[in-house]
């Protein structure tokens, strides 16, 4: 029994054995290779293919009969192939060429290809790139390389043009085909991550080779939806953003109208142009020209603003204040309407050595822009409200500018210097800021109860009645980093993150303490994380401190301050029954 | 094997001016073009003569007309141009030539 197959070859009707028509498919397959370099192949192919079908017609067969194998291998002999008899004079041997071997690829075929070329057994080759990329990943950068570099051109006379050999009819005809390697099937199980990558890499770009269509669509769509929303927010943010009061009112509106030109602009031309793509309908050229002036207007603005603001300027205003009763206020009011044009004032307070009753407030205005007078004027309008009386300090945590004024990166800061001893009650909590080398404190953020502190040497402490028993936030800061800093090479941050790990795993000890390694632990273990850190322990860590200072005088500023803790704590103590 | 090689050359060269020829009195169809040219024993697999007739025809050499045929495959009717006359013509003469300086020389070779 047979299998017969229907064709149609110059709009005749054959009926074919299977295997015939395998034949016949491989013999026209092959010809069509040897005629892609011919200059009218395609004509030549229509007309061989007539020929074919003549042939086929005289062999005069009933309708109810197929072509068997022995005929059409006669007719296929007889056509032959089109240079067949002269492939000896046309023998010319070129350059050997590396392919990718798509048949025996793992990932790409570049190492299967080489192997063609080269002659090399597959396996090593790929034993040898996986080797090479543990050298810093050059297996990987020489894989990409050669990827790119070989020729991707995956027909049948690969394997010859790999010896250098011209793919003559003949030897396409013997079947010069690329041959499955032996174990592959083993070799990509033993690959079987590379196996996996290389099937994805095929899946990916044959998806993209088929959908391209698809995916421009999408892009286009993406892009046309995204400039046009960008548009739209840039020319109603502009509006919106000058109420920073960024540019005059009338170069607003300038550039509102040159932002909303420029999006129907574009709308219309990437809708024309590259959405509706049939019919195309070119938009004219002047209107694309008439681009131009929106975008020059939008970035001489944008140059405009950039030169405004190149001097910078800052003016401080300075208040001694006598303070009364040892007690001085601190409050922070929010901002009395929610202005846009609000910005955050910065607050630093610090205590000075002095024995006195004068509180220092400095107000630091400061501002961008170009020129003398431009730079007076911007600082002049900045509106910044604070009072200072009956022992009172009372700021706006935020500043304005005042109307018809431009914004130029206006700031205000607020540096607060108290003498000693004082009592201080804030609005607020501060936080202690170990950026530099002096002890400041900033605003931290605000509580609803009113916080006493207390200032002592260059501190500020916390007043309450648990906190006159254990360490407060602050005062912790503080001893870690000076901890940190006498024990350990680097800063504070990383020393703080390293508390956890012994001093000897941190690896950041420092040299000369190795041998006091576990001393060190064990001051360390008062400070890690999560801890709560009693007045009793302070006592302890004190004699720690004492034991080692005989070893390492320069440990004493870790010892004073634990020193003022404690004379702070119990002062604190000591006060206590005085108020009840 | 040597023998063969230059016969192949000889026949490759002839086989253009043989195909100009059979065209010069009347227009002749592929499958009768390849019938009498194997019947003279110049071609052996017909796929050779495609690129041969495309290449004469690409040079104004050839020209063809389809005709349907009643039964079977439509058939490609081939002919000379009035530019193919010429070149018959003048290779015609330098045949001749070629032939009479072959034959003196053979003939020369025999006498001595």
């Amino acid at each position: 029994m047979n299998k017969v197959i229907s064709i149609e070859i110059a709009k005749q009707v054959f009926w074919i054995e299977e295997q015939g028509f395998a034949m016949l498919q491989t013999y026209l397959e092959k010809l069509k290779l040897q005629l892609a370099d011919e200059e009218c192949g395609d004509e030549i192919f229509v007309d061989i293919e007539l020929r074919l079908a003549e042939l086929l017609f005289e062999l005069d067969v009933r309708k109810d009969r197929a072509i068997t194998l022995v005929q059409l291998t006669a007719i296929i002999k007889q056509i032959g192939f089109i240079d067949s008899e002269d492939e000896e004079v046309e023998e010319v041997n070129t350059t050997a060429k590396v392919y990718l071997d798509k048949q025996n690829n793992i990932v790409a075929g570049v190492c299967a290809g080489l192997s063609m070329r080269l002659g090399i057994p597959d396996f090593i080759l790929r034993l040898s790139f996986i080797g090479l990329s543990f050298a810093f990943g050059l297996g990987v950068l020489l894989y990409l390389i050669f990827w790119l570099s070989f020729d991707k051109n995956n027909t049948r006379n690969n394997a010859l043009a790999a010896q250098g050999k011209t793919a003559t009819a003949k030897r396409i005809a013997a079947g010069a085909e690329v041959t499955i390697r032996p174990f592959l099937k083993f070799q990509r199980i033993i690959f079987l991550p590379f196996t996996l990558l290389g099937a994805l890499i095929n899946v990916i770009s044959n998806s993209f080779i088929f959908q391209r269509g698809i995916y421009i669509f999408l892009v286009k769509n993406i892009v046309l939806l995204l400039s046009i929303i960008l548009l739209i927010t840039m020319s109603v943010g502009i509006v919106e953003f000058n109420e920073d009061q960024i540019y005059p009112w009338w170069l607003q509106w300038l550039l509102s109208a040159a932002t909303v030109y420029l999006m129907v602009l574009l709308s219309v031309i990437f809708i024309r142009e590259h959405y509706l793509s049939t019919p195309y309908i070119k938009v004219s050229k002047a209107l694309k020209r008439a681009a131009i002036i929106p975008v020059v207007l939008i970035s001489g603005s944008l140059v405009f603003l950039i030169s405004e603001m190149t001097d910078e300027k800052s003016t401080s205003v300075t208040t001694n204040y006598l303070v009364n009763d040892k007690t001085f206020m601190l409050s922070f009011n929010e901002a009395e309407s929610t202005n846009s044009l609000a910005r955050k004032v910065k607050f630093h307070l610090k205590t000075t050595p002095a024995l006195s009753n004068s509180v220092k407030v400095s107000v630091t205005y400061a501002s961008n822009g170009r020129g003398e007078l431009a730079l007076d004027n911007n600082i002049q309008a900045i509106d910044y409200q604070y009072s200072l009386n009956d022992n009172r300090l009372v700021m706006n945590r935020y500043f304005e500018l005042l109307p018809n004024t431009y914004n130029r990166g206006q700031h205000v800061s607020v540096l607060i210097e108290l003498p000693q001893n004082i009592t201080l009650i804030s609005s607020d909590k501060l936080r202690v800021n170990l950026q530099g080398n002096e002890v400041e404190y900033e605003l931290f953020d605000s509580s609803n109860s009113k916080l006493v502190y207390v200032t002592a040497a260059q501190y500020i402490h916390e007043k309450n009645e648990i906190n006159q028993q254990r360490i407060t936030v602050n005062e912790r800061s503080v001893l870690t980093k000076k901890f940190c800093q006498q024990f350990y090479v680097h800063g504070h941050r990383r020393c703080f993150l390293n508390l956890p790990k012994t001093a000897i795993e941190s690896s950041k000890l420092k040299q000369e303490f190795i041998d006091e390694a576990k001393e060190v632990d064990e001051i360390r273990l008062y400070l890690v994380q999560n801890k709560v850190i009693a007045r009793a322990e302070l006592t302890q860590l004190n004699h720690l401190i004492t034991f080692l200072i005989k070893k390492y005088p320069n440990l004493a500023e870790l010892q004073t301050y634990i020193q003022h803790l404690l004379s702070v704590k119990n002062s604190l103590i000591a006060e206590k029954p005085a108020p009840s | 094997m040597k023998a063969k090689n230059t016969i192949s050359q000889m026949r490759r060269g002839i086989l253009e001016f043989c195909i100009i020829s059979l065209l010069a009195d009347h227009e002749v169809y592929t499958a009768e073009l390849i019938d009498r040219l194997k019947a003279a024993n110049l071609l052996v697999t017909d796929g050779t003569l495609y690129p041969l007739l495309s290449r004469l025809q690409k040079s104004d050499i050839l020209q063809y007309r389809w005709e349907e045929s009643e039964s079977g495959p439509p058939r490609k009717y081939y002919s000379l141009t009035d530019e193919g006359r010429e070149v018959l013509a003048e290779l015609d003469l330098s045949w001749q030539e070629i032939n009479g300086s072959v034959e003196q020389i053979r003939r020369g070779n025999k006498s001595e």
